[in-house]
């Protein structure tokens, strides 16, 4: 295998290794964070990040070709939904009037709403 | 590679199990949606490397569909719990 | 112009998905987006108006975007270590800014980029007011001294 192959292999290897990283500490967000507010802080960033670092380290295995394109596609529908859907979500919450844990009131009984 | 690949994906395959219990425990509606929209995100990722893995470029389209259906389905449930209703205006 | 502008993106979008396969496909696919451009121009947009963007608003939407993209790495980095750090430690609380725009999509952007940086969620939309939650105060500075707004008014507001 030729250096510029053998580089491209890394770099899609390291690029989708983060992206599992980060989905790994999503989810471990989900599991951990205390209220649902701080859950999709978790969820929104740390998804979006995980998605788009492992799509770009698939369109860096493929090269170019029209395939990438439409990967590209994906992460960028990504990047704009990601938040908005977290956007929509957080919004109910609030509108139906779950309110936030914090230390000043106490963790726990907030929760269930 | 493909060994490498096929590696990630069972591991974001595993992940995905775990924001199960997420949506399993709640304890509110809404907690349960943006679990099953996470398992979607990642449900989209694993689409995309299962088409480097076949070698089918077509599951590439399914993933963009997946990830088109993944946020309005998030964004029309959440609706319908915010104002108990699918009509109308969204303020 | 509406449908003109929809059309583009539509056919751009067609030819993306469409790839390189055969000149009957791309034919189909943009008499398709010119249609359903067409359509919506006349009925589901009717009221409503496209963000209209000039040359040099599009020069530093793309200067904008590139600075999400980092901070929104940032971000990730930063859930990550509260994550990942045993004792964690978050002290969350609501925040209520107020902005004041010209147009609907630099409300869009702005509560977009606040989702997409370190620490901080928009919550709600209601006029003028943005309802933020933030992870821990400190992480509300930045947009309570107004840096996040001018960034916006600069690339969607000033001609």
């Amino acid at each position: 295998m030729s250096i510029v192959g053998t580089v491209r292999y890394a770099a899609a290897a390291v690029l989708m290794c983060v992206g599992a990283f980060f989905f790994f500490v999503g989810t471990l967000g989900l599991i951990r964070f205390p209220d649902f507010y701080s859950r999709t802080h978790g969820a929104t960033k740390c998804d979006t990040v995980g998605a788009g670092s492992i799509l770009l380290g698939l369109c860096v295995l493929r090269g170019l070709e029209a395939d990438v394109l439409k990967i590209l596609a994906i992460a960028a529908m990504v990047l704009l939904t990601s938040p908005t859907a977290g956007h929509a979500l957080a919004r109910a919450a609030y509108r139906t009037g779950l309110r936030p844990w914090t230390h000043r009131i106490g963790g726990g009984e907030s929760d269930d709403a | 590679m493909g060994a490498f690949l096929w590696g990630v994906a069972i591991f974001l395959l595993a992940v995905a199990s775990v924001c199960l219990y997420r949506a399993y425990l709640g304890p509110t509606v809404l907690d349960r949606i943006l679990a099953v929209n996470v398992i979607g995100t990642k449900t989209m990722v694993l689409l995309v490397m299962l088409a480097f893995v076949f070698e089918r470029s077509l599951y590439v389209d399914v993933a963009l569909v997946y990830a088109l259906l993944n946020f309005v389905t998030t964004v029309v449930a959440t609706r319908y719990f915010e104002t108990g209703a699918l009509e109308g205006d969204w303020q | 112009m509406k449908a003109l502008q929809a059309g583009l993106w539509l056919a751009a979008f067609w030819l993306v998905l469409a790839g390189a396969s055969g000149v009957a496909t791309a034919v189909v696919g943009l008499a398709g987006a010119a249609g359903l451009a067409a359509w919506a121009a006349y009925s589901l947009w009717a009221e409503d108006d496209p963000p209209v963007l000039s040359a040099r608003q599009w020069i530093r939407f793309a200067g904008y975007c590139v600075g999400l993209v980092r901070d929104i790495v940032a971000a990730a980095i930063l859930v990550a270590e509260k994550v990942l750090d045993p004792r964690m430690p978050i002290d969350p609380v609501l925040v209520v800014h107020r902005a004041r725009f010209g147009r609907e999509v630099s409300k869009i952007a702005l509560a977009n980029s606040i989702t997409l940086t370190p620490g901080t969620l928009t919550v709600d939309v209601d006029g003028d007011e943005f309802v933020i939650h933030c992870l821990a105060e400190e992480f509300s500075s930045e947009i309570r001294d107004g840096t996040f707004e001018r960034r916006i008014r600069r690339v969607f507001e000033e001609r």
